[in-house]
């Protein structure tokens, strides 16, 4: 666990549960080579209140993951240098990233892709174009699922 | 089951034989002086018996083959020495030991012995009754007909009835055709008989007695063996013909075909030629130590040989080339298939000289498999073809599913920037700041830009493959058009690389300058994409007759085996989901397209000064002469899958 990890479960008390997951700032790391979903997502994100981080290509999302711990990943499959599977792998096979929840963000569609999305250990497989709106309610479930994870 | 109920059919048969047998020896008598013969003359008897009994002779009468044994002469024979227990025990003893010679099951063994048991009992009753006669009496030889003539019919009658129980076969059938070869059978091995018994007792006219039958049963013998070994020829033919019946590969069908041949004709070495689908001719040796290919000069003298008949050829008629790979002092005989039916086969058989019995109809039985093995050939071929033919829809479905995938993938990324950007403004609204709201507006029609080129590439690349785009070739300057795509890419990403050079002497040029563009920025882009590093350089040259264009990079380059791979529909030499790029493998089988669409060429080269990197090469002429398809006609034009305008507004 991180250093925060630890200091929410000494700080909060369970009765000021809802207050302190709103009080702390939910990170989420954006990972796409598209530089213009990577500002979309943020945008929208930062609105929510959210602090995000962002990486084009596969290995700067492996490092960020490592360093910020975020609280979900919205990850692309198709980028440079480690595409998303790889980096989900590298996630999941780490104890100290293995419950981060991601979300696939992929503009490949078809049956066998979102199949193999889901057996790599996604939580959530979107497809390009995507609705805004069902991507920001799928992170605000997953931020709030990671807290309660987190507090229990 | 039935296993069972033949085996107690069997065994009952046998006990029948047993009673009859011992029933026949009790009323001869079996006296004091029953066993008073030497026991060394009824060894001596038992294995002349044993030994007529392991060397058959085959006859052949009314068109079926017989193998028969002429033991009887031993009971006639021994008939005149001995008691008639001893007949019987030397018979059964003989029996015994040819059938453990021959490692007979037990059942059949047990069968056998009983069956000589009852059938030597019955001759030597018989025998008794119409002798005791001296051997030099006139009734010795109506004795010694009798005798065997019982002794063969009582075999012939167990046999077929042990042949009805175990194989089914009808019993009058197997009589029928064995009475005839019983009947050969008594006489020869009474005469036998009788003639050994006069040998013995040093009369002269023995000889001549036997002489005729032995004589007659070995000729007979012989012709029955030919006769089997042409049919086994032919079997092995027909073998032979439906083993190379499937053969897939032309190599695997020649090599088989030849070692075929080889084993039919028993030779040294085989050849086997066929026609390929090239039309030219090429061999295959075959010999004891495998199979390997022959050298065209040996194919062209055994076809020259041969022509479109079956020769033999004596060791001084073989050409040259062909005697260096042939044992020695060899024959050869040299099979071509039949012309009218193909003719693309011919086989050789190599057979050393005198080493075996030569036989007759060799050539025949070459020339027939010849014909098989043209057969086998074209199906070989037709098999082969149809393979390619399905590998290669195989292969195109699968670069189809590819492309339709990496499509879907092109258009939903820009797509998703454009829903995205559009959508963010308006979930925002207020919330967003002014610069924000700009960048994505900016975002979205870049994006859309590149969403609406996309599909512009994919109509153009339709129309180009189907040569039904059009160009208006018009006077266009090199160098303005340079310029502008220099200063399109100076904005881009990886534009800052490019580097255009214009040599000083280059004319002006007749062609459709959207299209020329087209081609331009895709390889410019293409060596941004590919060659992520390094200087690209675009440089303008005259040349004979025309302008040549070429875009260098110093990437990885392009392996020289590739090279004309890359310019295929949808093929990205690397496929994996991690490649450094997307795009749709549609770029530079677009650019060829569109070149050859202007009457000019695009190649890649390597950068031919040792460095890594591609070079592309686009030559144009000067006047863009090869014209298009027809001008459609008005009411036609409608109907134009892909319509000029569509083609020509391409970004800029």
């Amino acid at each position: 666990m991180t250093d925060n990890g630890d200091a929410m479960n000494t700080e909060v008390d369970p009765t000021h549960l809802l207050e302190a997951s709103a009080r702390r700032p939910r990170r989420v790391l954006v990972v796409d080579d598209d530089a213009t979903i990577r500002r979309v997502l943020t945008l929208n994100l930062e609105a929510e209140g959210y602090e995000v981080s962002v990486a084009g290509d596969g290995e700067e999302a492996k490092e960020l993951a490592r360093s910020v711990h975020p609280d979900v990943v919205i990850l692309d499959v198709m980028m440079p240098l480690a595409d998303g599977y790889s980096v989900l792998r590298a996630l999941r096979s780490s104890p100290q990233t293995n419950d981060i929840p991601v979300v696939l963000l992929s503009a490949r569609a078809s049956d066998d892709e979102v199949f193999q999305g889901w057996q790599s250990g996604a939580d959530s497989y979107v497809t390009k174009p995507f609705e805004l709106d069902e991507v920001m309610t799928l992170v605000d479930s997953m931020a709030t699922t990671a807290d309660d994870t987190l507090l229990s | 089951m039935k296993a069972e109920r033949t085996r107690r059919r069997v065994l009952e048969l046998v006990c029948a034989h047993l009673v009859v047998g011992a029933a026949l020896l009790g009323r001869l008598g079996l006296g004091d002086d029953a066993f008073s013969t030497p026991i060394l003359t009824l060894a001596a008897f038992a294995a002349g018996y044993a030994l007529l009994d392991l060397i058959p002779l085959h006859l052949e009468f009314r068109r079926h083959a017989h193998t028969i044994t002429i033991t009887e002469a031993v009971i006639v024979a021994s008939a005149f020495h001995m008691e008639p227990a001893g007949v019987v025990a030397a018979a059964v003893v003989g029996e015994l030991i040819a059938c453990l010679k021959n490692r007979l099951q037990p059942l059949q063994l047990t069968f056998n012995v009983a069956q000589t048991f009852g059938a030597a009992a019955v001759a030597i009753t018989v025998f008794s009754a119409v002798g005791p006669a001296d051997v030099t009496s006139g009734w010795a030889w109506a004795a010694a007909f009798a005798a065997a003539a019982c002794f063969a019919t009582v075999s012939m009658i167990s046999v077929a009835s042990v042949l009805t129980i175990v194989e089914g076969t009808p019993f009058r059938q197997v009589v029928g055709v064995t009475s005839a070869s019983t009947g050969i059978t008594a006489l020869a091995s009474a005469a036998l008989g009788l003639a050994l018994l006069t040998l013995a007792d040093g009369s002269a006219a023995a000889p001549l007695l036997l002489a005729p039958v032995v004589a007659l049963v070995v000729l007979e013998s012989k012709r029955v063996t030919d006769a089997s070994a042409e049919r086994l020829r032919f079997q092995r033919l027909y073998e032979a013909s439906s083993r190379t019946a499937r053969l897939s590969r032309l190599e695997e069908a020649v090599t088989v075909l030849a070692s075929e041949a080889r084993e039919l004709l028993t030779g040294a070495q085989a050849i086997c030629c066929a026609k390929g689908e090239d039309g030219s001719w090429s061999g295959v040796i075959v010999d004891d130590a495998g199979s390997r290919a022959l050298d065209a000069t040996a194919v062209e003298e055994l076809r020259s040989v041969s022509g479109d008949s079956t020769v033999e050829l004596a060791w001084q008629q073989v050409p040259t080339a062909l005697r260096a790979v042939c044992a020695r002092d060899s024959e050869v005989v040299v099979a071509p298939s039949d012309p009218t039916t193909g003719g693309q086969v011919l086989l050789a058989v190599v057979a050393p000289h005198g080493g075996e019995q030569r036989q007759s109809g060799l050539a025949e039985v070459l020339s027939a498999f010849a014909g098989t093995a043209a057969l086998a050939v074209s199906n070989a071929a037709l098999y082969a073809e149809v393979e390619a033919a399905l590998r290669h829809q195989i292969d195109l479905n699968r670069q189809k599913a590819e492309f339709v995938a990496a499509v879907s993938h092109e258009l939903r990324t820009p797509l998703a920037s454009v829903l995205g950007s559009v959508q963010t403004i308006r979930r925002l609204g207020s919330r967003l700041a002014a610069d924000d709201a700009d960048e994505l507006l900016e975002a979205a029609l870049a994006q859309g830009a590149r969403l609406r080129r996309l599909i512009e590439d994919l109509l153009l690349v339709a129309a180009a493959e189907h040569r039904t785009a059009h160009h208006q070739a018009n006077p266009i300057d090199p160098v303005a058009t340079l310029r502008e795509l220099e200063d399109q890419f100076r904005a881009a990403s990886g534009g800052q690389r490019l580097r255009v050079v214009v040599d000083p002497d280059v004319n002006e040029l007749c062609t459709d300058e959207d299209k020329l563009q087209r081609v331009l920025t895709n390889l410019v882009e293409n060596a941004v994409k590919y060659a992520p590093d390094g200087p690209i350089e675009l440089r303008c040259a005259k040349v004979a007759g025309g302008t040549r264009f070429t875009v260098t990079d110093s990437g990885p380059g392009i392996p020289a085996h590739e090279r004309e791979r890359i310019f295929e529909r949808f093929v990205q030499l690397d496929q994996s989901s991690t490649r450094r790029q997307g795009g749709t493998g549609l770029g530079l089988h677009l650019c060829r397209n569109v070149a050859e669409l202007l009457g000019g060429s695009l190649i890649v080269c390597g950068r031919g000064d040792d460095q890594p990197g591609a070079q592309f090469v686009l030559t144009l002429p000067t006047q863009s002469a090869i014209p298009g398809p027809p001008e459609p006609q008005p009411h036609q034009r409608d109907a134009e899958p892909f319509p000029d305008r569509l083609v020509t507004t391409g970004t800029r």
